[in-house]
């Protein structure tokens, strides 16, 4: 069968000493850039780069992958120890992965997304293996009026993200809302928000918004409350998840899986959509709702398998088409260029090896992640014993750098230490930010769909419900906006009736 | 000028030329920043650290490549145009920044004498391509498909402002005929629109493996000479469009003030390293066509850029503030 000759050839490839070795190099490195909180893997490969050059082109790319996979595991290390999210992805690992670690089950949290990440891993390269082309065409039959109703669909569910109050909430989405505007409009190239400031002309970055609400908040709630050991929140206990943990999680990372393998291939923003749409499809079925913000193993499992599924299936549109869908694909395909590989769908079958290797080696590299990262969980949460007033100034640090390597600017940095603030307010006013930063998120991408299905619809608004894929999301929505209210319409007619 | 102001010029030159000897003597004696107003992976990202590495190679001195993304490059051209002009801080530049932008977005400094240009690394080859599903087997057909349905097609860009959107509206112009323009967030998004018909038009140097593939079909080069990577595909001169006067090239340039034993020294070594077969081999592989030139004849491009797509932005309206 051509498909076992092909995994045979590229696992022949992967699995050659140079490449192994590069692949390790990369994981080790995408780990390490991962922990520290705000360094992502776009300016650690772009630092790398120029490495790249004496190495063959396999190599090259093998390396590239492993730190891009790499940092997606080790994003979540400090989302969960010390509620720091580095990746848009591993936003909603904070909300039950941090407070596991709160409770003492830091070890556990860890392992599950480890092995979450493992599992998810697995599938989506053997999904990516099998069927590129038909993912490739999947992919395709979403058009900007699909987009925005799956848009939409996010934006309803970061009210159902929301811990606590409802009108908070929707507030909280609002304000998300607001701050996504900032920025030159993509249609008509007005700026809006910007206050005649160059940084912001481009919009506010993801870095400096994530690190400051979650991040740099966390910190100055911890110093106020004179917090000297992170560990001293609880004991360290056990590095396993208990038998109960695995039973909730496994049906977690199953779905989890699924959901990310299919969102992480849309091009523009899917990715970003699968971790959180897999959190809220986790806080939806399950029966005890209220769980969830408080340390619920599926609200960590299934986000974590959902993101490292949709940063596998993310190489699908730059393997079948040469188009890079992230910042991290538009490195890869400048790679590939410098070497003299023009990215394309000629690739598979001009160059069989550089893509059955990279293929393979992206399984190889996963199981070398759970090999490296199972036996840090120990030393991870071991850190949490170290004296706060040690700790959090090397935070601090990090997040700068972190908040300064993306775009080489200061200015960054400051607004940072503005959002900082700006979540230390939130959490004294019981605010929570992750509806804001989901919104913060999606509003941008679900106007930009919008105009543009209407422009290329020449303002006709029936192309959202004439398209299949748009009314069935749409419809999706309703039904998601319907069971937010109506334990709000029937609690106020319980009140009514009291009166 | 007055002769006081003559006399100042006098002095300063006198000056400069007392200082400039010890200068180009030993320059470059400390690494050298290599400003790139574009994100990593982009094709000026790509040019840069092809150029960096053998610069650094010739001189013994670090070359830093630093990517300044934002404000349409106007970020870091205004970072090197006002920084010290010593020939430590250079800027990867394309056309559209020295020749585009001006007309498009108020700059904190004057475009016009902010920069001394050193090097023309490449002319870069861009196509106009559609969705096999558009009728018309070559250009001529397509404009007269085109022209049949008034507003029917749609073409696809990396943004208002952008090379695409001008090339857009140059074609436009120049042949009467009446397409939408669609903004994207940068050609990716465009480009993955048009492979799925979703927008219909696309006019961008990255539609080359598309057409190769099949999944789009180039109906032009749009350029002067023909593309060797498409070589049997008609110049859009060929195809009849007459007077197709816009183009995107990559260079370098540095602080206007820079001393001119530098910008020589600078000039002279980047020519250098454009003829090198290596060197011109990288570039042909980013789908580009190194040139040398002198210092005034690349001034003189840029002129020429700058009125072309000053009269395109104008008579089509361009806006992007």
């Amino acid at each position: 069968m051509d498909l076992l000759a092909n995994l045979d050839l590229g696992l022949a490839v992967a699995v050659s000493p140079q490449n192994l070795m590069w692949c390790l190099v990369g994981c080790l490195l995408g780990t390490l850039i991962g922990v520290l909180p705000g360094v992502g893997p776009v300016a650690t490969i772009a630092m790398l780069l120029p490495v790249t050059f004496h190495l063959t082109p396999v190599s090259a790319l093998i390396m590239l992958a492993g730190i891009y996979y790499g940092a997606q595991y080790g994003g979540s290390t400090t989302a969960i120890l010390m509620r720091m999210p580095g990746e848009s992805s591993s936003v909603v690992t904070c909300l039950d992965g941090h407070a596991m670690a709160r409770k003492g089950r830091a070890g556990a949290a860890l392992t599950i997304a480890a092995l979450g990440s493992f599992f998810a891993g697995t599938v989506a390269t053997v999904l990516i293996a099998v069927a590129s082309p038909l993912l490739a065409a999947l992919a395709h039959q979403f058009a900007a009026a699909d987009y925005f109703a799956l848009m939409l669909l996010g934006l309803v569910g970061a009210v159902v993200l929301a811990h606590g109050s409802v009108p908070k909430a929707i507030a909280m989405v609002l304000l998300g809302l607001l701050l996504g505007f900032v920025g030159g409009d993509v249609n008509s190239g007005v700026q809006r928000f910007t206050f005649g400031i160059p940084e912001l002309q481009d919009g506010i970055g993801f870095v400096p918004v994530a690190m400051g609400l979650f991040g740099l908040a966390e910190i100055i709630l911890n110093l106020e409350k004179g917090v000297d050991v992170y560990g001293a929140i609880a004991r360290i206990g056990s590095l396993w998840p208990t038998r109960e943990e695995a039973r909730r999680a496994v049906p977690a990372v199953l779905r989890g899986t699924a959901l990310g393998s299919v969102l992480g291939m849309l091009p523009g923003g899917g990715a970003i959509l699968s971790s959180f749409t897999a959190y809220v499809l986790e806080k939806r079925l399950s029966r005890e709702p209220q769980r969830f913000g408080d340390g619920a193993v599926e609200g960590v499992a299934a986000p974590e398998a959902a993101n490292n599924a949709g940063a596998q299936t993310s190489f699908v549109p730059l393997l079948t088409l040469g188009i890079p869908e992230n910042p991290v694909m538009a490195l890869m395909v400048g790679a590939m260029m410098i070497h003299g590989i023009q990215p394309g769908p000629e690739v598979m079958t001009k160059q069989p090896q550089l893509f059955w290797g990279l293929i393979a080696s992206m399984w190889v590299g996963n199981l070398m992640l759970l090999v490296i990262n199972l036996p840090l969980v120990g030393v991870w949460v071991r850190l949490l014993g170290i004296p706060y007033r040690l700790l959090f100034p090397v935070i601090l640090l990090f997040c700068a750098i972190g908040a300064y390597s993306v775009a080489n600017s200061g200015f960054d940095v400051l607004l940072t230490a503005v959002f900082g603030l700006l979540g230390y307010a939130l959490a004294k006013l019981r605010c929570e930010p992750a509806p804001l930063l989901l919104a913060f998120v999606i509003g941008p991408l679900m106007e930009e769909n919008l105009r543009r299905a209407l422009l290329l619809s020449r303002g006709d608004p029936s192309v959202f419900v004439t398209r299949p894929i748009s009314l069935v999301l749409l419809a999706l929505t309703a039904v998601l906006l319907l069971s937010v209210a109506l334990p709000g319409v029937r609690r106020l007619r319980e009140t009514a009736f009291a009166e | 000028m007055t002769p006081t102001k003559a006399l100042g010029a006098a002095v300063l030159s006198a000056l400069l030329a007392l200082s400039a000897p010890a200068a180009a003597d030993t320059y470059p004696s400390k690494p050298i920043r290599y400003v790139v107003p574009f994100p990593p992976g982009a094709t000026s990202d790509n040019v840069s650290r092809i150029l960096a590495q053998r610069l650094s190679e010739i001189t013994g001195q670090p070359v830093v490549v630093e990517n300044k993304p934002g404000a349409g490059t106007a970020l870091g051209a205004e970072l090197v145009a006002k920084a010290e002009p010593d020939g430590y801080t250079l800027l990867n530049v394309t056309n559209a920044t020295l020749a585009a932008i001006p007309h498009l977005v108020k700059l904190s400094y004057d475009p016009e004498t902010a920069f001394v240009p050193l090097a023309l690394s490449g002319d870069s080859y861009s196509y106009i391509a559609v969705n096999p599903e558009v009728p018309g087997k070559d250009l001529k057909e397509f404009i007269a498909y085109a022209q049949k349905n008034p507003g029917k097609l749609n073409f696809g860009t990396a943004g208002n402002g952008s090379l695409g959107h001008i090339y857009g509206e140059l074609l436009k112009l120049r042949t009467g005929i009446d397409l939408v323009h669609v903004p994207y967030k940068g050609s990716a998004a465009a480009l993955n629109d048009a492979v799925t018909g979703q927008v219909q038009v696309v006019l961008d140097p990255a539609a080359l493996p598309l057409a190769k593939a099949g999944k789009l079909r180039a109906l032009a080069t749009l350029n002067a000479q023909r593309s060797p990577a498409l070589p049997d595909l008609p110049t859009i001169h060929e195809a009849g469009v007459p007077n197709w006067n816009a183009r995107l090239w990559f260079g370098v340039a540095a602080p206007a003030k820079t001393p001119p034993e530098v910008v020589a020294f600078l000039n002279a070594t980047f020519n250098k390293i454009l003829a090198e077969p290596e060197t011109v081999e990288k570039l042909r592989a980013l789908n580009l066509e190194p040139r040398r030139l002198s210092v005034d004849e690349i001034r003189a491009v840029v002129r020429e850029d700058f009125a072309t797509f000053g009269e395109i932005i104008k008579a089509a309206n361009i806006k992007s503030e």
